[in-house]
């Protein structure tokens, strides 16, 4: 008797952990990171004798139809991710808001840039002759602008997390660590185009993450990769190398208690599958912070700002109003309480 | 016919003479940065005309790289290309750069 008991009772557990094993996320949700320009931190970095195009919030390489863009952006760098439930799948729908911004890349002759920016954002344009030893029919051209949108969408498989685009799969998702089938040491964590094993993980449940007015607050998790390398080149997967990339890791900071992504200085798989191969984020504020002030509990990557669950579906908030007898009886009551109190100091 | 053959050819000998007269030098352009968390250096290699070294010059390679000092850490290395030259970007324990140059004009 004491046996079934028992079977069904881990039946029902392994039931149970089954279920959770696959990533729920029950509706919408909207995930809003920023990495900020801070002027304290761009003096500091002059100061230090860096060039001041060298400061940058983010700097990425965009590969757009096949030709391979050198991006900064020296001022403020927002990535917003829209989260969509769809079944087994989870739609997502990323925009991608740069301002002050310098696009650059170098094309062989007769191939013109492919616009993918707002044309009425351009503050200058301007081309350089090719000095390139193999490349000398090639132009560079170099733009600034004033804002840019680069947007892309992409699917999350719900089973394993792995995002998903065009029949490829890229790899695990950056924005989630489902805490019902974490990720672990040795795992492997993206596939493609670049192939990495996460290297290193590492629980914080000692100190907060901190970010402006924002707090999150431990545990965290924080998943590092190996060490990985590549080359872009120009175009895309053949000729001129516009960017060389000898060694770099993937690092993501995870709140631990729900999963979600709080803060990474890297792209991902799920920037990848929109088209940007590499990316590095700095927040001029927090590593003013760490920097110069030496307060080593802020984020100094792309910070998760705001994050809305079931954004888009209207939640009716009935709101009665205080009846209006009561409200009498309660200003009354503080009108005699006052009179009472005058009335004994003018005794006194 | 002939003569225009002939002048041809005459233009084709004197286009090589000058191109054979164009002397070729080589050289390496190194640029360096380096503070207490670590350093970063750049090199690019430059082949030019010595008659006309900053208009007649090619880039014929780029090159850089970088370390960390005691208790920090190298997180990423990127080398970018631009119109002159490279810059290579070291940064430390994630979140510290240490920026190097190269370029051609030398300066």
């Amino acid at each position: 008797m004491y046996r079934a008991m028992g079977l069904l009772l881990v039946a029902f557990i392994l039931f149970t952990a089954s279920l959770s094993s696959a990533f729920e996320l029950h509706g919408n949700a909207s995930l809003v990171y920023v990495s900020s320009r801070y002027n304290p931190y761009i003096q500091y970095r002059l100061s230090r004798g860096d060039k001041p195009e060298w400061v940058t919030t983010s700097l990425m390489i965009y590969n757009y139809s096949g030709v391979a863009y050198v991006i900064q952006a020296h001022n403020d760098t927002e990535v917003i991710f829209k989260l969509k439930d769809q079944g087994r799948y989870i739609h997502s729908h990323v925009t991608v808001l740069l301002s002050n911004v310098t696009i650059m890349t170098i094309l062989p002759r007769g191939v013109s840039p492919r616009i993918f920016w707002n044309e009425s954002e351009l503050i200058s344009e301007r081309t350089e002759k090719s000095h390139e030893f193999n490349f000398k029919n090639w132009t560079w051209y170099i733009f600034e602008l004033r804002t840019v949108k680069i947007g892309g969408a992409y699917t999350i498989r719900k089973k394993d997390l792995q995002v998903i685009r065009d029949g490829i799969a890229y790899g695990h998702t950056m924005l989630f660590d489902d805490p019902g089938n974490p990720l672990k040491e040795g795992e492997v964590f993206t596939v493609y185009p670049f192939f990495t094993t996460i290297n290193k993980i590492t629980i914080n449940n000692r100190d907060p993450l901190k970010w402006k007015n924002i707090i999150y607050y431990p545990p965290t998790k924080t998943v590092v990769t190996d060490y990985y390398s590549f080359n872009i080149t120009q175009p895309f997967g053949r000729g001129f190398p516009i960017e060389i990339v000898p060694m770099a890791t993937l690092s993501y900071t995870f709140d631990a208690s729900d999963g979600k992504l709080i803060t990474t200085l890297n792209s991902g798989p799920d920037l990848w599958a929109i088209g940007i191969l590499n990316a590095d984020f700095i927040d001029e504020y927090s590593c003013y912070r760490v920097e110069v002030k030496h307060d080593y509990l802020y984020a100094f990557g792309l910070f998760l700002k705001s994050f809305r669950i079931n954004e888009g579906e209207v939640e009716k908030v009935i709101f009665r109003k205080p009846k209006t007898k009561v409200a009498y009886i309660f200003y009354g009551s503080l009108l005699l309480l006052g009179l009472v109190v005058v009335g004994r100091l003018k005794r006194r | 016919m002939k003569k225009l053959v002939a002048i041809l050819f005459g233009l084709l000998v004197v286009a090589t003479g000058f191109a054979a007269a164009t002397q070729w030098a080589v050289t390496s352009v190194r640029g360096s940065n380096s503070d207490s968390y670590g350093y970063s250096w750049t090199e690019i290699g430059v082949k030019y005309d010595v008659q006309h070294p900053y208009t007649h010059y090619s880039i014929t390679y780029r090159r850089g790289g970088g370390g960390a000092y005691g208790g920090h850490v190298v997180t990423k290395v990127i080398i970018i290309a631009d119109p002159h030259g490279a810059e290579t970007i070291v940064k430390i324990d994630g979140y510290h750069k240490v920026i190097s140059s190269a370029g051609w004009p030398y300066i």
